[in-house]
């Protein structure tokens, strides 16, 4: 993967832990940074991008105690400002994001600009750290398996696991606040 | 033959447990299966309404994620993260209040605190403000002069404060030349209460004479009271006048107020014994010889004579 890979993975990661996009822009320049740094001491070789990206990752949502602190401090303000035209009972104000920023080039379906980002925001708030990276990291960033259970430091089986979990408790979301994202 | 070797293979074939058949959920979803792995899980599934849902429940899960992960930031915003200065945003968030060390926030908001109290504060009308609220004392006491002893032979402090006190009260009233109540101030009352009964005493006979060649430092103040005090202030202006003496200050001699006459003069030193004795004539005198920042001549002295009409009882 190369840096713009790298950053572009980054910016998406971030934009779906903090669901901010000021917040998520700033967050995801400092692990830039930090990924640059990292890089340069590690020797070259395949996935280490991938691996590097997940750590970063994970010590990011370790720092804010994962998931105890979604509901209190800055994210509680997050949680309250930013949120989704969805039918959560949590979300009551719609997401906003600059069109500049952002492509939501599916051509395919339309049923792209009007994606429901409640039931993300309600998983995030539910969902251990270890389902929310295994989710985030295979199923949106779409690194393999194989990496993110390096980056983890973990057997692929646990990965695994902590993703079927995971699509569980996201579906689980989904059945609560409806089908309109999908 | 054959028939009775698949009977015997179905005895030794697989059974999945509910917990192995969760574990192979999303191998399943992905088609991760072989074909023998596959054929059993199909059977387990066929018979478990649960790992029916949940294997709805991760497809839906997926569908969801996949429709997240189309979304692109711009090659605009990923120019924009890629050059953003990360040092200063590092010092930023180090200085931002959040990070503070708890004592230091404390010590600025106190210090704000008091700040804003100390530029406040002197903007107020505190006088204004004073009136509108219930203040039971209505007096402010400014000196509390305690009554001497009979024997003045020793001058008191508190007489000494009030004497000059007295002698600024004076120096203004003939400064402002206008009707002023000479006998209005209440040291000066206190001062001729604390006197009232005291015998004439001269301060000269105690052997404070002015100093010669450097000028006299004193001023005499004589109080006196007289029931006809139209008659007694001529007869004092032409005493004082006979015995060369002159208006010290900016008012005539015998500045009349309403209960008294005011009389502020010079004379040579040597008729201090004649006006001593014509002033005994008319009546009791009490006289005070007091320190002066004004130094008078050598052979002048001042006075500053208060008379005051008596109250008919």
């Amino acid at each position: 993967m190369s840096e713009d890979g790298a950053l572009q993975s980054l910016c998406l990661a971030f934009l779906f832990i903090v669901v901010d996009e000021k917040n998520a822009e700033r967050e995801t320049s400092r692990a830039f940074h930090d990924f640059k740094q990292r890089r340069a001491k590690i020797p070259h070789s395949p996935g280490v991008a991938e691996q590097l990206i997940v750590s970063i990752l994970n010590q990011y949502l370790s720092r804010f105690n994962f998931p105890g602190s979604w509901g209190v401090g800055e994210f509680l303000d997050r949680q309250d400002r930013f949120s989704s035209p969805s039918q959560s009972k949590n979300l009551v104000q719609p997401v906003l994001f600059n069109k500049k920023n952002w492509n939501f080039e599916i051509s395919s379906s339309k049923k792209y600009l009007n994606f429901d980002l409640g039931p993300w925001m309600d998983f995030r708030k539910n969902a251990s750290q270890e389902e929310f990276i295994s989710v985030l990291s295979v199923l949106i960033l779409k690194i393999p398996i194989e990496y993110v259970a390096r980056g983890l430091k973990v057997s692929q089986g646990t990965v695994r696991t902590r993703l079927s979990l995971g699509l569980e408790r996201l579906s689980q979301t989904l059945v609560s606040v409806g089908d309109a994202s999908l | 033959m054959n028939e009775d070797f698949d009977r015997s293979l179905n005895r030794f074939q697989r059974k999945l447990t509910s917990f192995m058949a969760n574990e192979l959920t999303l191998d399943y979803v992905e088609n991760l299966l072989n074909s023998e792995d596959q054929e059993v899980f199909t059977e387990y599934l066929k018979n478990s309404p649960l790992l029916q849902d949940r294997l709805v429940a991760i497809e839906k899960g997926r569908k969801y994620c996949e429709v997240l992960s189309q979304i692109q930031p711009s090659k605009e915003y990923l120019n924009r993260i890629s050059q953003a200065k990360i040092g200063w945003a590092l010092v930023a968030e180090k200085l931002t209040w959040s990070h503070w060390p708890e004592m230091a926030r404390w010590s600025v908001e106190a210090l704000v605190v008091a700040l804003t109290v100390a530029i406040l504060l002197p903007l107020l009308p505190l006088k204004k403000i004073s009136r509108w609220l219930p203040n039971p004392v209505q007096e402010i006491i400014l000196a509390e002069i305690q009554r001497p002893k009979v024997d003045l032979g020793q001058k008191s402090e508190g007489d000494s404060v009030a004497v000059q006190l007295s002698q600024t009260h004076f120096e203004e009233i003939e400064a402002q030349g206008h009707a002023q109540k000479p006998f209005d101030d209440p040291i000066e009352k206190q001062f001729r209460s604390t006197k009232s009964e005291v015998p004439i005493q001269r301060e000269q006979e105690k052997g404070s004479e002015p100093e010669s060649g450097k000028g006299n430092k004193f001023v005499y103040r004589v109080f006196m009271q007289t029931s006809d005090l139209e008659a007694v202030t001529e007869k004092i202006k032409q005493q004082v006048s006979s015995l060369e003496g002159k208006k010290a200050g900016q008012v005539e001699l015998g500045w009349h107020k309403d209960n008294g006459s005011y009389f502020h003069f010079s004379m040579p030193e040597i008729n201090y014994e004649k006006l001593l004795a014509a002033l005994r004539e008319i009546g009791p005198v009490r006289i005070y010889k007091d320190p002066h920042k004004r130094v008078m001549p050598v052979g002048q002295i001042r006075f500053i004579l208060v008379l005051e009409e008596k109250q008919k009882e």
